[in-house]
């Protein structure tokens, strides 16, 4: 019984709320503030602490601009790095006109997934993701 | 003569700065899954698939986070990471493998679009299996695009569907993956 009624519970939540899109990061207040590299150093130091931390926390990540993501005209995501190996990767919630971030130093938040490096792999140094990302300046 | 020395200085140049041809990679490959069956279409998209391949051994790598699927109803999205892939505690899907008769794929006269094997370890769900994964490899100016295609059974990788709702979710995921794999600069 407790079964089915658990069972009727998922179903019923299914329907309810499958009509639900995202939340906007851009009216969320971060957990977190600091730069790309504290953010990609504190993940490096200790990667399993890291993802109890910060994964699914808005963060508000300042640092320099490394490269943009671009997709039919449109910046759909940005690199935030001072160094080519040790990157927080960015993903736009909604694509952001091309003009719309200069050089230097910027601030994006968004919702972290993780942290995406291997001592053992063929590619060196690590990246911090972060989805839903919005410009804050 | 002068060519030899413009040459070595060249080639001593690249060696100076560690620019290796040997890899060609990407941190930024699309891989999307897609369910289908009669009661739901269910499909997610992941644009930060880490993609590397070693052109001189074949080798060949990828790595993504769960949690940077992203779906379109936010619901799902919760379900997909807290009931069934479990991310908190399995937050990465990888393979590790080797793509056979890899050697000849930067050479000109290579055909384009040859389907060849990639022969490794699939992690999923914290279930390492061997598996056979289809790849392509095609030159496109300074980068390679790779793309592969498969099917994931989620049984075999301890992914838990409750009753509630296993009609809505197909035993076999179609998977694709695309790639633009860049030179790395070691």
């Amino acid at each position: 019984m407790r079964i089915f009624i658990s069972n009727l519970l998922i179903v019923l939540g299914i329907f309810t709320f499958s009509a639900c899109g995202h939340t906007d990061t851009a009216d969320e207040k971060p957990a977190f503030e600091m730069t790309s590299d504290e953010i990609v150093n504190e993940f490096l130091d200790d990667e399993v602490a890291s993802n109890q931390k910060f994964n699914d926390q808005v963060i508000a990540i300042t640092g320099p601009v490394f490269e943009l993501n671009k997709e039919n005209g449109k910046v759909i995501g940005v690199k935030l790095s001072s160094d080519e190996f040790s990157i927080v990767s960015c993903t736009f919630q909604d694509p952001l006109e091309p003009d719309a971030i200069g050089e230097g130093r910027i601030t994006v938040k968004g919702v972290c997934s993780g942290f995406q490096g291997d001592k053992d792999s063929m590619l060196p140094g690590g990246v911090v993701e972060l989805k839903r990302a919005a410009l804050v300046k | 003569m002068k060519k030899t020395i413009t040459l070595a200085l060249l080639v001593l140049g690249l060696g100076q700065l560690g620019i290796s041809q040997d890899r060609y990679f990407t941190r930024d490959g699309h891989v999307e899954f897609f369910s289908y069956t009669p009661m739901e279409d269910i499909e997610a998209v992941n644009e930060k698939m880490t993609v590397v391949i070693d052109f001189e051994t074949g080798e060949f790598e990828t790595s993504v986070l769960i949690k940077s699927f992203e779906f379109e109803k936010a619901l799902m999205e919760e379900h997909f990471n807290e009931n069934y892939m479990e991310s908190n505690e399995f937050p990465k899907a990888t393979f590790k493998g080797q793509i056979e008769d890899f050697a000849g794929v930067k050479n000109s006269n290579f055909p384009p679009g040859v389907e060849m094997a990639a022969h490794g370890k699939m992690t999923i769900h914290g279930v390492t299996k061997d598996v056979i994964l289809p790849v392509t490899v095609m030159p496109n100016g300074e980068t390679y695009t790779a793309r592969s295609a498969f099917v994931v059974n989620p049984e075999d990788y301890k992914i838990e569907i409750p009753n509630a709702v296993r009609d809505n979710i197909a035993k076999e995921i179609k998977v694709t993956i695309q790639a633009e794999l860049a030179p790395l600069k070691k």
